[in-house]
This record gives structure tokens, sequence and C-alpha cells, in this order.
């Protein structure tokens, strides 16, 4: 059965076919290859002496078959053999010999001539000695490990000429682009030897003479070395026509193939070593052939010039001497056909000509392969001979796309353009030129070019023409090979042209011819398609047919299905279903391909991955299945699929590494991450006792910048505040990260582990696992984790174990999470603390300020005056000292003062138990004080009397609630300037206990004294002893009012406190907090009421600090400011000692007024009234009248200085 | 009439497909999503010169051996593409237009729907009987 050609283009028309053979068992692959490389790049080759060039198309296989359509169309015939083989010894030689005559003999009908290459001998055809076998050895030693590797690749699964291989591994398409003629053709512009042309004819002579010197020697080697068959040597005077390697032998070996035209081809038939001759060629090995290349371009040019002999031969062909060239299956019909008559004879003349026609083009000549055609085609049209019309019509169309798109070199070479163009033109040189300029230039190179015969067909003619050539084939069934190969040459030529819609109607053809071929071919088919949709654009048809090619090769009625090749198949087709292999390639922002296709190829990829039992692939293609697609699949295939994937993690796990498959496709991990689908991923501050504060450290930072203000925000700081979150977390601390996962999965789904994924600082991890139930909301989960060092902790994301399968997923692939904030600043280690207070915990908590970070609390309620304790107890429970506490009261700015009077400690008794070291314990006292201002509410505090009861029900009970703020810090943290606060909470209930009803001043007897009385009225609903002056006390039952006096001595006021200046006063935008005058508290300090609670066995102290005294009170309070001593007759005088004087004396009465330092009159009127207090004892007659008073009673004085003495 | 009848989006994913005998829905999916390279060649070719009015009803896309597949973008370059038996000879390219008129009308019709999101698969049942009305046999 002939084999397609999925790779011929109709530049081969053009070429000549060569069979480079591989030939005994001695020669490595590898060895073999590389000569085969050297050998291929040599595509184009400049005929010495014409300007024209012979393109050659080298196969390593062609079968019988296909050889003997080499009649129909020219270029399928085998024109040339190149044999290489490896022999080191005579025999080896013989075996290798041997089999080149076997291939030579099978190809005897159309070769033009043959070369054997034998490596490892002398060039002069001897057996290589030790020593050079060593160095060739190493030779090629050093190559092994680079050759080794392609010599695998090179020796695919199917045929070599199959479209299919390079497309298996794209990798290898440089190394086995040979395979197909296009990508040989396109390599070989690289080295198309153009620069060789020029300096062509020079070097050719040289090389024949040389040539000419080293036959003799060869030939007389090889009769030396095989002397067995000398028998046969009688032979060895070859006939020239075996050697049209020359020009000298050039005119023989065209009559020679002029005499026998047709069935004994110009090649040499010496089928023994002797008479082979110059057909065998030695070298010691490949690297030291440097002469290959040459050797091989002598050999196309014998070809060339055979075949050019035939050309001109076959233009005087006598009509007399004709015979009928016939396709492989038309041969059958014409056995036994009249061959005299008109239309017999006509067909003759007609695919003679056309064959003409082939050999033209072959030899380069396209105009004049045209006008043949069309000749050609006047001969056949009215014999109806449809298949050689077809032939004709392809051999324009191939000859017209040689002229107009004639092949450049390539860009390196451009400026050897001219040269090509010049000799195309040539090509053509029967033809009329038209000059024009280059009109368009397609990207491939090729050049859409004016200046063509006019014979030749424009591009659309091209596509009408081969579009007719094909209904022709069509007509036939046993053409369908040359269909088949017409339709994808007609499709190469629209490509170049951009014309892909019609290209794809060719494509389309394709599909339509029924050829009953081998699965190998037909997916060599589907290959060969799907890389021409995709030359045109069609991605969608190149996947199809990628994945039909596929399914090809598992198809049930296959013996041995090919996974490997189906998966590898599949893999290629995902790009035309839009299907990414990174997840993150795929837009999210709409639906990106055909769902319900790309489900069906991933489940084929799963499946074939399955089959090859590549496992961890196919968990990463069911990954990408779930990640990708998993809105559109049903609840029935997510069942399917996650039990397909359980199954498949039972054997291997499903990792997070990117996997590399055979073709050096990388697939990259794909995170579950809709499973469970997380909706909200939050950092967690520490709780608020526990968090850090920075201590407001005193130094203010020196801005740097020149400006003091600068509107300008410098992007630093911009970007930290974007990424970074508003809190810190603390080293060594548990911290937490919550989020919100959905399960969208039918069934409840456990969570093996989840754990987060970090970067910057070190950190513990403490994995989860939770069990999410089926298609459940949001539900929680935490993952605790807890830092080892300070920094900047990054979090990038969690990973999750599930189902077999580890993911990791990226917070920034997952759209609704990708802008969060995730950098948390890790201070350094703090020390952390817990509180006990030794008083009962308080129930209920209205918080007063910050009441977050309460750790304890403490309640009790205390009498008015009373005193209490409450220990606190500071247990440090972290590794790290505790080197600073400070405790203070927090609470509003308005109560700060009653508060500080209520709570009391100290703080010096606290610093001297410091440091605390972990697991320590520090206590300290706070002292709780029933603060009062022991008045009823009604009570005015001016101390008038209330005149109406006071109702009981208004002595309420007063509660004070406060946050004892204990600040402390130590380790490392204190270092960094951080601090951690905690508070006691304290709710204290002041019951009123006794209160002053009202209160005044009395003057006392003495003058130096005064007398203080108050009312007090007991409250409380107990009876309470009143204790005062020391000594003295009563009782007072509950309600009961009693008045108290206590005599004090007058005492003299510190000067009340300076007024506020300005500035402080504007600072006070509050009114100032009733403030308690200077006068109470003084007075406060002489006043000591204290009170004992029988019943509870409590007792407390009255303050007086909130009583307010009246200007008249305060009067007789005072020291006053002027004290006098009033003498009679030299006799002090007080109210204790009266001085007796007798009537009708003058009494002599001296009064020393004295006034207190400080005080200045400016002046005063002094008035003594003299009384006169008879006895005591018996008169009580108070006469004024009965004294006389000598001087002045009154008088005026003026800046008094300290004392006046009055007469 | 016609046995697939295919709304795609701007962005070449599907709309909407309905399959008259619809155990074949999976080749029908492959045949329409491989018309759309046609469909793109043929939007692309047009667009090179903008002086041209392209005409929304692209004609016949490609024959297989057994069905027809033709196409139709709007200028919102949403996607009609209707696919008919080969053996229907009846059907010729003014009833293929007139389907396609059809067809739009409804699209149009089935988004002035204020609840409907473009972009979003089809699941308007007044849009179903109208597609329903081309498949079914006259």
């Amino acid at each position: 059965m002939s084999q397609i050609d999925y790779g011929q283009t109709a530049e081969d028309h053009q070429a000549f076919l060569i069979l480079v053979r591989h030939t005994g068992q001695h020669l490595c692959n590898r060895s073999f290859n590389r000569a085969w490389e050297r050998i291929r790049k040599l595509n184009c080759i400049a005929i010495p002496g014409q300007k024209r060039v012979a393109w050659v198309r080298y196969k390593r296989t062609y079968s019988k078959e296909n050889n003997e359509w080499g009649d129909f169309q020219a270029h399928r015939k085998v024109l040339g053999l190149v044999s290489i083989g490896q022999c080191t010894n005579s025999d080896q030689f013989e075996e290798l010999f041997d089999n080149y005559r076997k291939v030579k003999e099978e190809y005897a009908s159309t070769l033009f001539n043959s070369r054997l290459f034998v490596f490892g001998m002398n060039t002069d055809g001897s057996p290589l000695s030790d020593e050079e076998k060593e160095n060739c050895n190493l030779e090629t030693g050093e190559k092994s490990s680079s050759g080794s590797s392609r010599s695998g690749k090179s020796s695919p699964v199917h045929s070599e000429d199959s479209g299919v291989t390079p497309d298996l591994s794209p990798t290898e398409a440089g190394n086995d682009c040979d395979l197909t003629k296009t990508d040989a053709e396109t390599d070989s512009n690289v080295n198309k030897p153009t620069s060789a042309i020029s300096s062509r004819v020079e070097q050719k002579s040289a090389q024949q003479q040389k040539q000419s010197d080293l036959k003799p020697e060869s030939e007389s080697n090889v009769e030396q070395n095989d002397n067995e068959n000398v028998s046969k040597s009688g032979a060895s005077n070859e006939p020239p026509t075996s050697q049209p390697h020359s020009n000298s032998t050039k005119t023989e070996s065209n009559s020679s193939a002029s005499s026998e035209p047709a069935t004994s081809r110009p090649h040499s038939n010496s089928l023994t070593k002797e008479s082979a001759g110059a057909e065998v060629l030695f070298s010691p090995g490949l690297q030291a052939c440097i002469d290959l290349e040459e050797k091989v371009k002598d050999f196309v040019t014998s070809i060339f010039f055979v075949l050019e002999g035939k050309r001109l031969d076959r233009s005087f062909e006598r009509a007399d001497k004709m015979q009928l060239l016939c396709a492989p299956f038309e041969k059958k019909d014409y056995v036994g056909l009249d061959t005299d008559t008109k239309s017999y004879r006509k067909k003759c003349q007609g695919r003679l000509r056309k064959h003409l026609g082939d050999l033209c083009l072959q030899a380069g000549i396209p105009g004049e392969a045209i006008l043949h055609y069309q000749t050609a085609i006047d001969i056949l049209r009215p014999v109806n001979d449809w298949l050689w019309i077809g032939a004709c019509f392809e051999g324009i169309c191939s000859a017209s796309v040689i002229v107009r798109f004639p092949k450049s070199q390539t860009p390196t070479l451009r400026r050897n353009f001219s040269l090509q163009a010049t000799r195309g033109t040539s090509m053509a040189n029967d033809t009329k030129l038209r000059t024009g300029s280059i009109k368009t230039s397609y990207s491939n190179g090729y050049q859409d070019q004016e200046e063509s015969p006019k014979s030749a067909l424009g591009p659309d003619d091209i596509v009408e023409k081969y579009r007719e050539a094909l209904v022709h084939y069509s007509k036939f069934k046993g053409s369908g090979m040359i269909e088949m190969e017409a339709c994808l040459k007609a499709c190469r030529v629209l490509v170049v042209q951009r014309k892909y819609l019609q290209a794809s109607d060719f494509l389309q053809n394709v599909v339509y011819i029924n050829l009953q071929t081998s699965d190998e071919d037909k997916i060599n088919r589907y290959c060969t398609l799907s890389q021409l949709y995709a030359q045109i654009g069609f991605r969608r048809k190149a996947a199809f047919f990628k994945r039909i090619a596929a399914m090809q090769c598992v198809s049930p009625q296959n013996p041995q299905p090919n996974w490997k090749l189906c998966h590898s198949l599949v893999m290629q087709c995902l790009d035309g279903y839009n299907i990414c292999l990174d997840p993150k390639d795929v837009p999210t922002d709409c639906v990106y391909g055909w769902p319900v296709l790309q489900s069906r190829v991933l489940n084929e990829l799963i499946f074939s991955a399955r089959r090859t039992g590549n496992i961890p692939v196919a968990i990463r293609h069911l990954g990408m299945l779930l990640h990708t697609l998993f809105d559109i699949l049903t609840t029935e295939d997510k069942r399917d699929l996650i039990n397909t994937l359980q199954t498949l993690t039972a054997k291997s796990e499903g990792t997070t590494a990117p996997l590399a498959l055979d073709s050096g496709v990388i697939l990259p991990p794909i995170p579950l991450s809709n499973i469970p689908q997380v909706t909200s991923f939050k950092l967690i501050p520490l709780p608020p006792h526990l968090q850090p504060i920075k201590v407001a450290s005193k130094v203010v930072k020196q801005d740097t910048g020149p400006f003091i203000f600068t509107p300008l925000s410098l992007g630093q700081q911009e970007v930290q505040s974007k990424t970074h979150v508003d809190f810190s977390w603390v080293e060594c601390d548990m911290c937490e990260v919550q989020l919100q996962v959905c399960n969208p999965l039918p069934d409840e789904l456990s969570i093996q582990q989840m754990s987060l994924m970090t970067d910057g600082v070190e950190i513990e991890a403490y994995p989860t696992s939770p069990t999410i139930p089926a298609e459940s909301g949001p539900s929680l989960v935490k993952i605790l984790s807890r830092p080892r060092s300070s920094g900047d902790l990054c979090i990038l994301g969690y990973t999750t174990h599930l189902l077999g399968m580890r993911s990791q997923c990226r917070l920034r692939d997952l759209p609704e999470l990708r802008d969060l904030r995730t950098t948390v600043t890790v201070i350094p280690a703090l020390p952390q603390i817990t509180l006990t207070a030794s008083l009962p915990k308080v129930a209920t908590f209205t918080t007063v300020g910050d009441g977050a970070n309460v750790v304890t609390s403490g309640t009790t309620s205390i009498y008015a005056g009373q005193s209490k304790e409450c220990m606190i107890t500071i247990r440090n429970t972290s590794n790290q000292p505790v080197e600073k506490i400070t405790v203070s009261l927090d609470c509003h700015p308005d109560q700060k003062e009653m508060q500080s009077k209520v709570f009391q400690w100290s703080q010096e008794n606290l610093d001297a138990q410091l440091p605390l070291q972990p697991s320590g314990l520090v206590c300290f006292t706070v002292c709780i004080y029933g603060y009062s201002d022991f008045l009823s509410s009604k009570s005015s505090r001016d101390g008038s009397q209330s005149s109406e009861h006071s109702n009981p029900d208004e002595y309420d009970s007063k509660c004070v609630e406060s946050l004892l703020r204990v600040e402390y810090s130590g380790g490392p943290g204190l270092e960094a300037g951080y601090c951690r606060h905690c508070a006691v909470a304290f709710s204290v209930d002041i019951l009123p206990s006794v209160i002053f009803h009202s209160w005044e001043a009395l003057p006392s007897e003495s003058p130096d004294h005064c007398v203080l009385a108050f009312d007090v009225c007991n409250v409380c609903s107990q009876q309470v002893e009143m204790q005062y002056n020391i000594d003295d006390s009563f009782k007072l039952e509950p309600k009961q009012i009693r008045r108290l006096t206590i005599q004090i001595e007058k005492c003299k006021f510190p000067d009340p406190a300076p007024e506020l200046d300005v500035a402080d006063r504007l600072q006070m935008t509050k009114p100032p907090p009733p403030t308690i005058s200077h006068y109470s508290q003084h007075l406060d300090g002489f006043i000591h009421i204290l009170w004992s609670m029988c019943g509870t066995k409590s007792c407390g102290k009255m303050a007086t600090e909130h009583l307010t005294w009246s200007q008249q009170q305060l009067e007789l309070i005072k020291v006053s400011d002027v004290s006098w001593n009033v003498s009679v007759n030299d006799q002090s005088c007080s109210a204790y000692s009266i001085p007796v004087v007798c009537t009708g004396k003058v009494v002599n009465i001296e009064i020393l007024i004295t006034f207190r330092a400080g005080v200045s009159y400016t002046s005063a009127g002094l008035a003594v009234s003299c009384g006169l207090l008879t006895d005591h004892t018996s008169g009580h007659s108070r006469d004024i009248d009965l004294v006389t008073v000598l001087g002045s009673q009154s008088y005026q004085l003026t800046n008094l200085r300290h004392c006046i003495l009055l007469a | 009439m016609a046995v697939c009848v295919a709304v795609i989006a701007k962005e070449n994913y599907p709309l909407y497909i309905k399959t008259i005998p619809t155990d074949n829905e999976l080749k029908f999916q492959y045949t329409v999503h491989t018309s759309l390279d046609v469909v793109e060649e043929k939007i692309s070719s047009v667009g090179k010169n903008t002086n041209d009015l392209r005409e929304l009803y692209l004609g016949l896309l490609y024959p297989t051996e057994d069905y027809k597949v033709y196409g139709y973008v709007t200028n919102t370059k949403v996607k009609f593409v209707i696919v008919v038996e080969s053996s229907n000879t009846s059907l010729r390219d003014n009833e293929i237009r007139g389907m396609f008129r059809k067809l739009h009308n409804g699209y149009v019709d089935m988004l002035c729907n204020p609840f409907y999101t473009p972009g979003e698969n089809i699941t308007s049942r007044l849009f179903d009987n109208t597609v329903l009305s081309m498949m079914q046999q006259d």
C-alpha cells in the first residue's frame, strides 16, 4: 500500500527524490543521524556551468509502491540512493555492500545513480589501524552523551515520514524536522549554499581534479581487498554510464539513456564491488569526512545531468516509438488493449508530454514545463484522459507556484537575493519577463512577485486549477493518495497567499476523501489537518482534529491502543479549547472558552493520563478540571470526580510541585482554591490586654526633610499602609487567622490539614483539620501560629491537604481576597501577666473608657469615710521577665481627682519588687477609701439650716467604677519600646453613713478659739457611735440628728492658691469642677470626727472639706487681723481676770493693738467705750455716765505700724 | 428545519445551545465550536476596510457531510449559528436569513428583560419558544 506523504508541498514537484539509507548493523543510529543532518541540509545545489539549481528532497524510507507512481509524477521517483554504513574490516564491508546492492536492486527501475558511504576505513578502503580506531572512537565517544539522546529521539514509533512526529514533541522539532519536507526546507534555508554558488565554479574544477585522482586509488584498493571476488572482476570495466558524475561522461550517459528509454535507467548496474568503483566512498569517520557535502553535491550534480539529458532527449521524441506511461492502478486496465487506436496514441503522446513537463520542472525550467503541461492538456482532453489532465493541472499549479513564489533566502543572506532572483528569471529565460516591483512580502519569506512568465498562473488561477485537478482526481478510486496530497499542497499554497477560507475548503475536502488506511496513517492525517488548520488560524478546528487523532490512537478497533500518544495529542489540543495549564492565565471576568467541551476534553485527558499510568499527571488534570470548571459541573459529576480523585490520590498523593511531561510541557501546580472556598481571610489582632502598645518616646523624630510640611505623601509610607494591617503581633504569642470557608461539594468535606503560607518571619504553625458539612455556608476556621522571631510577617496564603491533594492557595490568585492587607509586624517578645484581685468579681460592669483590656475585676461596698484594702497579685506567665510595671487609673478626667482619692496604692512598693522573673509573683495593695462629701443632696453647702427633715431616700449610695490600668513590659519588647496594658475593673459602692445636716461657727469664750457646731445625721440603717474631740462620743440612732461641737483654735489660713494665669485658663475649656475651698480643706485638718458602726464593726472618718463656710463664719474661725491687749493700770485685762479699780480714781487704760504681719490698713478708726462693771457680786448696774473719759474717745489712725499707746 | 441553534457571546462562549435530537448534543457542540473559526475569519477579513457596512448574515460557514452550518454576527459581536441538515433542500438562503432575523428579534426581546445580565446563559422561556418554533418541522 502506498504511503501518503502528508508533508508534501507544491515545490516538491521540482525536487529530486534521493533516498538516504542506513546500511548495515555497524553504524550506530547516532552517527547515521549526524550524517543525515549534514546531508539533508544540501537541498538546493547549484549546478556548475548552468544557471540553474537542483532541488533535492531526501527521504530515509520510501515505499516501493510510492515509487511506482513515479511515471505519473516524476518527483515521486527515487532518483538517487545514498547508503551510509560502517565497517572495520573487509568481511564487514562485504556484508555492507551486499546490503547496499539489495536496496539498489529494489529501486533499480528508477535510480539514476547511487553512492555508498563507508565509515571506519581509510580513504583508500584499507582497514584502520588500532590507533586510528581509538581516535575515531574517542571522537565519537565525546559526542555520545549528546548523540545518544538524539538517536533515541530520532527513532520515533511512527513512520519517519509522518507528519505526526514533530507535533508529538515540539522540542524535538528542531531535531526531527527532517521528517517532514516542509521543515527540512525551512531548515535548509539556513544552509543554502548561495555563497558556495558564487565560488562554485572555481571550486568545482579543483574538486573534480581531486576526485579523479582519488578514483583509481579506491578502485585498486577494492580490488586488492577483495581478491575472492576477482572472478567477477572481468566486468570491472564498468560502462561509462555508471559514472555520470562528471561532465566528461555526460554525453555518454545521455546517449545511453536515449538508447534505452524508460526500461533501463542509466544508473550503474554494476553489482559487484569492483564494478561499483566510484560509487563507494571510504572515510575513517564522519568527523574526518569533511568533503561529505562536496561528494553529495557531486552526486546530485550527476543526477541532474542525467535528468537534463533525458529532458533534452524527450523533446525530440519520435511519435512512432511511443510508449504509454501509466499510473500504478491503471496498468491492469491497459493490458491487452489495442495499441493501434488513435486515442491510444493520443494518450501516449499526451502523457509523454506531461512527463516531459515534469522533467522540465525538475530540471529547473518551470516556464517551459508550463508550456508542456498545457500542450499535454490539449492533447489529452479529446481522449478524456481525466486522471492525467488532473496531473497536468497540478503540474501547472506547481510550476506557477515555483515561478510566482520563488523561495527566497534567509534574511541573513538577503543581499544575495538579487543574485537569486536573476537566476530565477534565467531559469525561465525562454519566457518573456515583465519587470515590476515586489508587491507584497509575506512574513514567511515568500515574495509575491510581479515579474513572472506570462504563462504562469495568477494566484487565483492556481487555486482554480487545483480545484479542477481535484475534480479530475476524484473521478478515480485509485487516486485517493494523489488527491489527498494535492489537497494538502493546494492548502499550503493558499496559506502562503493568506487565503485562509479557501484553504479551509481544501482541508474540508481532505476529510471527504475516503481512503482505507491504517490507524497510524489516520492519526498522521488528522495531525496534518490539525497542523494546517493551525496555520490558517483555525485553532478550534485544529484542536478538534488533534483530539480526533488522539481518539484514533485508542479507538476500540485498535489492537494496540497507544495511550501515551493519545495523552500527548490531547495535551496539544488544549489551546484550541482555551484550556490553560496554569490557572493564573485564565481571565476571571468572563467565561473563557466552551465549558462543555472543556470539561469533555479534560475528562479525556484525565482518562488517558490514567491509562498511561502517570497518576500524578492525572491528578493534576483532575485538579484543573475541578478548579476551572467547577461551576458547570453537575452534582453527579462532582461526586464522580471527587471519588476518582480519592482513588487516584490513594495511589499517589497530589503534590504542589510542577510536573514536567516527556514533551517538555510543564504542568504547574493547581491549587484547589474553590474546595473549600474561602470567602474571607482575616488576621486577628491579639486580645486587647495582650496587644503591644508603643511607648511614646520622648524623643520627637527629627524630620530630616527641608520642609516643615509637605503635601506630598512619600511613597514608602503609602505602600506600607496598603499592605500592613494596623496592629502588630508579638513574637512567641499565639496569633490567629480566621477564615470563612464554604464547602461547595455535595458531601461532607474533611480537610486533613490547613495551615498558613508565610514569608519573612519564621513561624511555628499549628494546622487545623476542620470538617465542613456538605454545601454549607460560611463556617469559621481558625488557623493558629506562633511567630518565632520579630519582623514583618507576610501571609501569602494558606495550604490545604484534602482528598489526598495538597494545594497552596496564594491570596494573590484569589480574586476576592487579592487586596487584603496581610502583612503584619511582629514585634519582639513581651512578657505576659495575669492579674488577680482579692475582691469578689464584678457581675456587671459598665465600661469606663477603654474597658476592653480588663482581665479581672473587684467589687466591694464601703460606707462613706471607710477604708478598705484590696490585694492585687501579678503573676508572670511568660518566659520573659517583667521589668517595668506602672499602675495608673484610667477614668474620665472629670472624675480623676475624686477617683484618685478613692483608690490609692504605692508605686514605690511595686517598683521595689521588680523585675519579676518568669512565673514569679508580685502583690500590691490598693487602698479603697469611701470618699464622700458627707452632705445630703438637698442640703446646701453653705451650712444654712435645711428646714425640712430629709427624706432617707435621698441618701443614695454612690457607685464608683474605675479601671486600674497596669502597664508592663520587659525583655526584648521593652527594648523595642513596647508595652502591654491590662486592667482591673473596680466597682465600689459607697454607702452613706453620717452626714452633716447643718453646721455653724460660734465664738468661743477665748478670743483665740472658736467653736464649730455640726448637726450630724445618721443616714444609715444602724446605730452609729460618733467620736470627736478625742474623748467625746455619743450614739446616734438611724435618722437621728445631733449636734456636736468642737472647739478649735482659731487658725491662720494659708494664702489661697495663686490665680491661674491666662494661658491656663485658655486651656481649661470646661468650667473647672467645683473646687473645694481652701478654707475647708485647711480646716479639715483640725477637725476629727470619727464614726463607727456597732453592727458591722466598721469605722470611718467624716471629712469636712466639702462644707462651705460663710464669710461671717470664717471671720469667727480666723485669727482676727487685729489683736489687742488691754491693760488697766498696768494690769493686764482679759475675760478671765478683770482688774478691780476703785471708784473715782483715774484709771489708766492702756490698749495695745497689734496688727498681724502682712495686713496693712491704710486707716482705722478706733473707738473706745468704757463700761463699768461695778461689782460682780452686788451691783449689777452698768452706767456709762459714771465714767468720765479723759482725752479723746475716738482716734483716727493712719499708717499704723505696730502698736499705739492710748492714754 | 434547523437541527441546532446556538447563541454565542462576544467572548466566544456559549450563551444558549439547543439541539433537536438531544442525544447528539455533544456533536453539535463541537460543530458549533469549530464553526467559530470560520466566523472569526470572516469577520476579520471584512474588518479591514472599516467603511464597509458589514452584513450581519455570514452565509454558509462550512458544509459537513450531513449538515450545513450558517452564521450570523450581530453588531455587538454576538454570534448566532444555525445548523441544518444537508438533505433539507427546501431551505434556501432566503429562508435561512429569515430564521436568523427571527432569532435576532427574539434575542433582542430577551435582552430587553431588565433582569437579564448580558453575558449570562439564556434561560428565557420566550426565547426558547422562538427557537423551538424554528426547529420544529413544519
